[in-house]
C-alpha cells in the first residue's frame, strides 16, 4: 500500500485568504488522530482565514472553523490551489 | 447613475461615520485619561468628564474598533463593514453597563438616605453616535446576515 | 410484542447543542453522577413517551471514537458494555462531513442510529441546503431535523427513536477500505471469531478495524483471552502507521462522496465570520477581551448589590430574633454567632458568585469564549499554558471549586495540573469580605485600589507559579493549540440558567456542609471551657492562637489572628467572622471596622499583609477536596497545602518587615 505522497509545504506558511489541499500529516500517533478528528485528512480542502505572527492560526475545514497553533500547522503538509 | 455609483455612496457613508464616530471617541477617552492623571481643565467639569482610567481606555479601545475599520473599508475588504457593527454593538453594551452602575449607585445612596448623585459621562453620552448608526443599518445586525 | 422500557445514549462532537437536546428530552428529570473510576461526568434522564419509558444517558461529546481521551473511552464503553437500544447522533448541521466522521465509527459498532440533524436553520440562513430525505437514503439512517435551542423536533426524534428501536438486528453498514485492508479485516476477524467470548462481547469487524487502526484500548479488550497472541502477532505483522491513516481518509472519502448528494454548501462570509474579524484581529484582540471581562466583573458588582444587601439585612434581623428569643444562652449563642455568623456571611457572597457563573455561561455558549481562549493562548503560552487554562482562572474569581472543575477539559495531563495547583491563587468571591472589611477599615478612600491590588497579587503569584511549575516538577511543552471556534450563537436563557446552577451549587454546597460545620466547630472552641467569654484568649481558639502567636509574630499577626487564620481554612470568609468573634464585636461589620480600627494590634501595615496572606495561604477545605479528586492524588495535594503555606508566608514576612523598614509600622 505504499502511496507516494506529493510534497508538500508546512500550512503554517500560507498566507491569508488562500485555498489549499491536505497532502500529508507528519505528527505523532495522538496528534494525528486528532487532526484526523477534526477534519484533517488527506485530499480536503483547507482555507487559511487568518494568520499572527505569534500565536495560533485559523482556518477553515469541512465547513468548521479552527484554531491552530503553530506547532500543529507545522505538522500538516499542504499544496495551495489557487 | 448605475447601481456601482449607489454602492460607492453606502461605503463612503460607512466610511465616514467610522471616521468621525472613532475620532470622538478618541477624543473624549483621551480627555478622560487626562482627567484621571490628574491633568484636566476646570472646564472639563461641564462635559462630566470624570476622572475615570478605565472608561477613558474603553472608549480609546472603541475608536480603535471604529478607525481600523476605515482602514479595512478604504482598501475595499469585504470584512471592513465588521468594525462598524462591532463598534456600534459594542459602544453601546458599554454606555448600558454604565448607566446601569450609575443607576444602582444612585439608588444606594438614596436607600442609605444620602444625597443621590450621578453623573452621565461620555461613555454614556457618547452612545447617541452608535445608536444613530444602529438605527440606519438596523437590518445588517442579525446572526443570520451574510455577505457574499 | 414492544418493548416497554428503552434504553438509549446521546452521543456527537462537542458544541453541537447536545445538552438542549438532552433537557429538551428529558426536561427537569436527570441527574448527574460519575462514570466509576473517572472523573467523566454522568448524566441520566428519563422520559415517558407514547406509553415507554425511556432512559437516555448523555455521553460526553467526542469527535471520535478512537480512544484520545478518557471521554472517548468512556463514551465508547458505554455503547460496547451497555447495548444501548439506540444512539442517537446529534449532528450539526453546520459542519456536516466533520460530524459525520463520527458516525461512521457508530455505524461500525453495528448499533442502531437515529441522527439528530440539528441547527439546521444555522445551516439554512448560511444558505446551505440539505435534503433530508435523500440524506436518509444515503445512510441508510433516519435523520430527525431538530432545533435543540428552541426545543424543535423532539417528538419527531422520539418517533424516529421508537421506530428504529423496532427494527431487527442490524445490518451493519460498512465502510469499504479498499481491498488490501479489507483482506487484513477477514484475515483478523477470523482469528477475532475463533473465541466464543470476544466474538460475543464485540462485532468482530468493528474490533478488527480498532485493533489495525492501532488502538490501543481495544488491544486492552483482547487481555487474557485466547486468541490475544495470535490476534498481536497479526496485528504487529501489518504496517499500522500506513492502515491507521489510510482508515481514517477512507471514512472521510467515503463521507466526501456521499455528502454532496444532499447537502449543498454556500461559501459566503456569515456574520460569525465578520464578529471574528474583530474579535481575533491581531492588535484589538486582546484588548476587546480584557474589556469584556472587565465587563463581566462590573456587571456582577452591580447587579449583585442590592441582593447582598437584603441577604445581609436578612441574616442580621434573624441573628437579632435568636439572640433575643432562643433559651438557653449557649443555644442561642450557637446558632446567632455560630451559625448564622458563620454561614451568613458565606452566603452573603452568593448572588456575587452566581452572577459571574450565569456571564460567563452566556459567554460560553454565545461562542465568544472560545475565541477568547484562542486571543490569550498567546499570553497563556509564554507561562507554560495552554489558552484552555484560562477559562478555569477566570471561573476562580467566583469560587475555586467549581473553576479546578472545570479543568478537565484541558487534555494535556501536565497542563492540566498545572493549571489546578495554580487556580487557588485566583483570589474567589469567599475572600473579598475580608479584603473589604481590611481594607474599608484601614485604607478609606484607596480601599478600591488596594483591594485591586491584592487581586493583581494573586494573578502574579499564579503566572509565575506556572511558570515555576512548568520549568521543574511538570517539565514539558505546552500542547500545540487545537481547539474548535464554533460559530456565534444566541446562548438560551435555559441552557445558561443550567450551567450557571451546575457551577454556582458547588458553592452552595460548600456552605451548606463544609462551612456549617466548620461554622459549629469554631463556636465551640471560642466557647469552651465553659463559662469562658466568647473568644477571648482563655477559650481553647484563644489557647491555640497563643501558641501560634511566635510563629506569626514576624508577620505582624498576633493571636487572635492567628485563630482567624486556623478558622479561614475551612473556608476563607470565616476569617472575617472569627475576627468578630474574637474581637468581640458581634455580626455588624460597622462595629466590627470601628473595633479593628481601635485595637492596637490592628494597623494599615499588618493588615494588608494580612490580606495578602489570606490570598494566598492554604486553599480553603473545600478546594483541597476538590484538588484531592481532580488530581487523585494525596502527594499533589498536600504539596498544593504546603506550597501556598510557604508563598503566603514569605509574601506576608516581606511585607511586614520591609514595610517596618520604610517606616510604615
Amino acid at each position: 500500500m505504499e502511496k507516494i505522497k506529493e510534497t508538500g509545504i508546512p500550512l503554517t506558511l500560507l498566507p491569508e485568504g488562500t485555498q489549499c489541499r491536505v497532502v500529508d500529516i507528519r505528527a505523532g500517533k495522538g496528534l494525528t488522530r486528532r487532526l484526523i478528528e477534526l477534519g484533517f485528512s488527506e485530499g480536503i480542502k483547507v482555507r487559511v482565514v487568518k494568520v499572527q505572527r505569534h500565536g495560533p492560526m485559523i482556518v477553515m475545514v469541512r465547513g468548521s472553523k479552527l484554531g491552530l497553533g503553530k506547532g500543529m500547522a507545522m505538522k500538516v503538509m499542504v499544496r495551495r490551489i489557487d | 447613475m448605475g447601481s456601482g455609483d449607489m454602492m460607492e455612496d453606502h461605503r463612503k457613508l460607512r466610511l465616514n461615520f467610522c471616521f468621525f464616530t472613532g475620532l470622538v471617541y478618541l477624543g473624549f477617552g483621551i480627555l478622560l485619561l487626562l482627567r484621571a492623571l490628574g491633568l484636566g481643565l476646570p472646564s472639563m467639569g461641564t462635559i462630566n468628564i470624570e476622572s475615570d482610567p478605565a472608561g477613558g481606555l474603553l472608549l480609546i479601545l472603541i475608536a480603535a474598533i471604529f478607525l481600523s475599520g476605515v482602514q479595512d473599508i478604504k482598501a475595499g475588504l469585504r470584512e471592513g463593514v465588521a468594525h462598524m457593527y462591532v463598534g456600534i454593538v459594542l459602544s453601546l453594551f458599554f454606555a448600558v453597563i454604565y448607566a446601569l452602575a450609575m443607576a444602582t449607585g444612585a439608588m444606594e445612596a438614596w436607600l442609605a438616605g444620602e444625597e443621590a448623585s450621578y453623573t452621565i459621562g461620555p461613555v454614556i453620552y457618547l452612545g447617541i453616535l452608535p445608536l444613530a448608526g444602529l438605527v440606519k443599518w438596523r437590518t445588517g445586525f442579525s446572526l443570520k446576515a451574510r455577505v457574499s | 410484542m414492544p418493548k416497554r422500557n428503552l434504553k438509549i445514549a446521546l452521543a456527537g462532537n462537542p458544541n453541537v447543542g447536545k445538552t438542549t437536546i438532552f433537557n429538551g428530552i428529558t426536561g427537569s428529570r436527570q441527574h448527574v453522577g460519575n462514570w466509576p473510576g473517572v472523573t467523566v461526568e454522568k448524566v441520566i434522564g428519563k422520559r415517558s413517551y407514547k406509553g415507554r419509558e425511556i432512559e437516555v444517558v448523555d455521553l460526553p461529546g467526542t469527535y471520535s471514537l478512537t480512544p484520545y481521551s478518557m471521554d472517548e473511552i468512556v463514551a465508547r464503553d458505554y455503547i460496547l458494555n451497555e447495548k444501548p437500544d439506540v444512539v442517537i447522533d446529534i449532528v450539526d448541521a453546520t459542519n456536516l462531513e466533520r460530524n459525520l466522521y463520527l458516525t461512521t465509527q457508530l455505524m461500525e459498532l453495528g448499533v442502531h442510529i437515529v441522527i439528530a440533524l440539528n441547527m439546521f436553520d444555522l445551516a439554512e440562513s448560511k444558505g446551505d441546503e440539505i435534503k433530508v430525505d435523500l440524506m436518509e437514503e444515503y445512510l441508510e439512517i433516519p435523520v430527525a431535523k431538530t432545533i435543540g435551542s428552541k426545543g424543535i423536533g423532539i417528538k419527531d426524534l422520539l418517533d424516529k427513536v421508537l421506530e428504529e428501536a423496532e427494527k431487527g438486528p442490524h445490518h451493519e453498514h460498512n465502510i469499504g477500505y479498499g481491498d488490501e485492508v479489507e483482506r487484513s479485516i477477514v484475515e483478523l476477524s477470523r482469528i477475532l471469531k475463533s473465541e466464543r467470548e470476544i466474538a460475543r462481547k464485540y462485532p468482530a469487524r468493528w474490533l478488527s478495524v480498532k485493533l489495525l487502526e492501532g488502538d490501543e484500548d481495544a488491544l486492552k479488550k483482547l487481555k487474557g483471552s485466547q486468541v490475544e497472541l495470535k490476534a498481536t502477532q497479526y496485528v504487529k505483522s501489518q504496517d499500522l502507521e500506513m492502515l491507521e491513516a489510510h482508515i481514517a481518509d477512507k471514512r472521510y472519502e467515503v463521507i466526501g462522496a456521499v455528502v454532496p448528494h444532499f447537502c449543498v454548501t454556500c461559501d459566503t462570509l456569515t456574520a460569525s465570520d465578520l464578529i471574528d474579524h474583530v474579535f481575533t484581529n491581531k492588535y484589538l484582540g486582546i484588548p476587546i477581551f480584557l474589556a469584556m471581562m472587565w465587563a463581566a466583573f462590573q456587571l456582577t458588582f452591580t447587579i449583585a448589590l442590592p441582593f447582598m444587601g437584603l441577604i445581609d439585612m436578612g441574616f442580621a434581623w434573624m441573628a437579632e430574633t435568636v439572640n433575643g428569643t432562643i433559651q438557653p444562652n449557649w443555644l442561642a449563642s450557637l446558632i446567632g454567632d455560630g451559625v448564622l455568623g458563620g454561614v451568613g456571611f458565606v452566603l452573603i457572597f452568593t448572588p456575587n458568585i452566581f452572577i459571574l457563573f450565569f456571564l460567563l455561561s452566556i459567554l460560553e455558549d454565545s461562542g465568544y469564549l472560545a475565541r477568547g481562549a484562542f486571543v490569550m493562548d498567546r499570553v497563556m503560552y509564554k507561562i507554560g499554558l495552554q489558552g484552555k487554562s484560562f477559562i478555569p482562572m477566570l471561573m476562580g474569581f467566583g469560587c475555586n471549586v467549581p473553576a479546578i472543575m472545570a479543568t478537565r477539559s484541558i487534555d494535556d495531563r501536565k497542563a492540566r495540573l498545572t493549571t489546578i495547583l495554580i487556580n487557588p491563587f485566583v483570589s474567589c468571591g469567599a475572600r473579598l469580605p475580608v479584603y473589604v472589611l481590611l481594607a474599608g477599615a484601614f485604607f478609606g478612600a484607596a480601599a478600591g485600589t488596594v483591594i485591586f491590588a491584592i487581586y493583581a497579587l494573586g494573578i502574579l503569584v499564579a503566572v509565575l507559579s506556572a511558570k515555576l511549575f512548568r520549568a521543574t516538577l511538570f517539565k514539558g511543552d505546552p500542547q500545540p493549540f487545537i481547539m474548535e471556534l464554533p460559530p456565534y450563537r444566541v446562548p438560551t436563557l435555559k441552557a445558561s440558567l443550567l450551567h450557571t446552577w451546575d457551577r454556582g451549587k458547588e458553592y452552595l454546597k460548600k456552605a451548606g456542609t463544609i462551612i456549617l460545620f466548620g461554622a459549629v466547630i469554631i463556636w465551640f472552641l471560642a466557647s469552651m471551657p465553659w463559662g469562658v467569654e466568647y473568644g477571648s484568649g482563655d477559650s481553647y481558639a484563644g489557647t491555640m492562637g497563643h501558641v501560634l502567636e511566635p510563629v506569626l509574630a514576624p508577620l505582624g499577626f498576633d493571636w487572635r489572628i492567628a485563630v482567624a487564620l486556623i478558622f479561614g481554612f475551612v473556608a476563607k470568609e470565616v476569617v472575617v467572622g472569627s475576627l468578630g468573634a474574637l474581637y468581640g464585636a458581634g455580626e455588624d461589620t460597622s462595629s466590627l471596622t470601628q473595633t479593628l480600627q481601635d485595637s492596637p494590634s490592628m494597623y494599615p501595615l499588618n493588615a494588608f499583609g494580612l490580606m495578602a496572606f489570606t490570598l494566598l495561604y492554604t486553599p480553603c477545605l473545600a478546594t483541597v477536596a476538590v484538588i484531592k479528586k481532580e488530581t487523585g492524588s494525596w502527594k499533589l495535594t498536600i504539596f498544593s497545602i504546603v506550597y501556598s503555606l510557604v508563598v503566603a508566608y514569605s509574601i506576608a514576612f516581606i511585607i511586614f518587615q520591609v514595610g517596618r523598614l520604610l517606616g510604615f509600622g
